[in-house]
């Protein structure tokens, strides 16, 4: 067997409703600030959801040529650009960059372009050869891939909303057992499109606070009524601790823990008990050799529906013990929205940022807890306390949940 | 109205609208691939001229283009003028 590395984040792009870039982003997040708006990409007026968190202001002509803003999917658009934000300032210098690899994921690919393609189709006409490249759920990780040069493996997991935490989890792998030297890892989702939400909304996935859109999102409140849709992208560099010291580069954090379970259950209803959650905690917690009572905060999956909430707190009971009524717990969907697939890789960054800054972001909304969600939440304000080790859930429609452990690594020597 | 002049019209809208590229400033001579217009771009336009004016484009045709100029002699010898 190969020598296990130690793999750790080396730069990190974040494009979010909260903002584009890492910096913005994590600032507002930690005002507890809102990105839950009225939809703009779509006339939703006649829509039973008329709110989402989109990416204000994204102006993609920043970040691509003409060519790709007229022809790539608003997810391909937003892969680009977080990719662009963690590695265009010439972050992968030093790096062989037929060792480096592309794990980017997304759940749904390009809903807006199988929208255009079944509509020049019932209009009787040949659909365009772009529909499928568009299409495909792996478009972020070729885009990214093409546009850097990155020869070593490359693909897109796929597991609905845990996709990204997949991701991140398999480049992490692929790095600690020597397969490749480097890894761009990460998610994007653009989703917020009339058919994708109007599904969503007939299973009562999506709340419908319309009027109140910056209130919409409120995981763990006894008066939740669902997740908000999000569209944007987390681009991640991975690589083992030795490339980064070769190079001179500050490691952000370590990634130590992956733990993967499945329901094996329900298409899209979570398992009540929690246990498999657990489970995925507890396996992540094992890789990493970390004790529950270590852990400093949880990212929480959180996404505010009347189901998931309360299972993920029973799971978090069950993996982290006693300990878990003292660990602080929150949900950044309650900020960000949902951002599906692109969502666990959005919340390991924010892991990598919390341990860096020593600030817990809140889950915003929080006034009147549901009694069966027991835990600390971090309501409505951001703490400051120093996070040595975090740990983010992922659960997704088809059962598959995902922990990843990431703690504070060693400083650097440069 | 499958007419050269038609055609033409079709494929400078594309080309402007997805390329920012305007038709009539092209040297015959100049290459697709320095415009930016690979494989996807072609078989784009094409879908668009069949479904548009009901031309039938073969793989094989599409092999050889190179230039502005062998894309304007094909589409002057699909069109119902030719």
């Amino acid at each position: 067997m190969r020598e296990r590395k130690r793999v750790g984040i080396t730069a990190i792009g974040l494009v979010t409703p909260l903002g584009i870039g890492s910096d913005v982003t994590w600032q507002r997040l930690t005002e507890g600030a809102s990105g839950v708006r009225r939809i703009t990409l779509f006339d939703a007026s006649a829509s039973r959801v008329q709110i989402a968190a989109e990416v204000a202001g994204f102006e993609p002509r920043r970040f691509l040529d003409f060519k790709d803003t007229q022809r790539l999917a608003r997810v391909g658009q937003l892969a680009v650009a977080a990719a662009e934000l963690a590695l265009g300032s010439d972050a992968l210098a030093g790096l062989d960059r037929e060792e480096v690899g592309t794990i980017v994921s997304s759940g749904l690919g390009g809903p807006d372009a199988i929208f255009s393609g079944v509509r020049a189709h019932l209009d009787g006409q040949a659909v365009s050869p772009l529909f499928i490249p568009m299409a495909m759920t792996n478009l972020a990780a070729s885009l990214i891939a093409h546009r850097f040069e990155l020869q070593g493996p490359s693909y897109s997991p796929v597991s609905a909303c845990a996709s990204s935490a997949d991701a991140i989890g398999q480049g992490y792998r692929l790095i600690r057992d020597g397969y490749a030297g480097a890894c761009v890892v990460g998610g994007a989702e653009g989703p917020i499109n009339p058919v994708v939400m109007s599904s969503f909304a007939s299973m009562r996935a999506l709340s419908r606070r319309n009027d109140e859109p910056e209130r919409a999102a409120r995981p763990f409140a006894a008066d939740r009524d669902g997740f908000v849709l999000g569209e944007g992208a987390c681009v991640l560099l991975l690589e083992s601790f030795e490339s980064a010291l070769r190079r001179g580069v500050r490691i952000r954090a370590e990634v130590c823990g992956y733990g993967q379970t499945s329901d094996a259950g329900h298409l899209t209803a979570p398992r009540p008990e929690g246990d498999r959650v657990a489970r995925a905690m507890t396996l992540a917690l094992g890789e990493a050799e970390v004790a529950p009572v270590d852990v400093d905060y949880v990212n929480a999956h959180g996404t505010g529906t009347l189901l998931s909430d309360p299972a993920e707190t029973r799971a978090i009971h069950l993996a982290l013990g006693e300990h878990a009524r003292r660990v602080a717990v929150s949900s950044t969907k309650s900020m960000l929205g949902h951002l599906l697939g692109a969502a666990g890789a959005v919340e390991t960054a924010i892991c990598a940022l919390s341990i860096e800054h020593g600030v817990v972001p809140p889950t915003i909304n929080l006034d009147t807890p549901d009694p069966v969600c027991d835990l600390d939440y971090v309501p409505n304000v951001s703490r400051r306390k120093p996070v040595n080790v975090a740990l983010t859930n992922s659960q997704a429609f088809g059962g598959h949940n995902v922990a990843l452990v990431l703690r504070r690594a060693p400083e650097q020597t440069h | 109205m499958n007419s050269y002049e038609a055609i033409l019209r079709d494929v400078a809208e594309f080309l402007a609208t997805n390329y920012d590229i305007a038709l009539h400033s092209l040297a015959p001579e100049a290459t697709l691939e320095d415009l930016g217009f690979d494989s996807l771009g072609m078989f784009s336009v094409m879908t668009l001229l069949e479904n548009k004016h009901g031309l039938r484009f073969e793989g094989a045709m599409l092999g050889g283009l190179r230039t502005v100029g062998d894309l304007l002699a094909l589409l002057r010898a699909q069109s119902s003028g030719a």
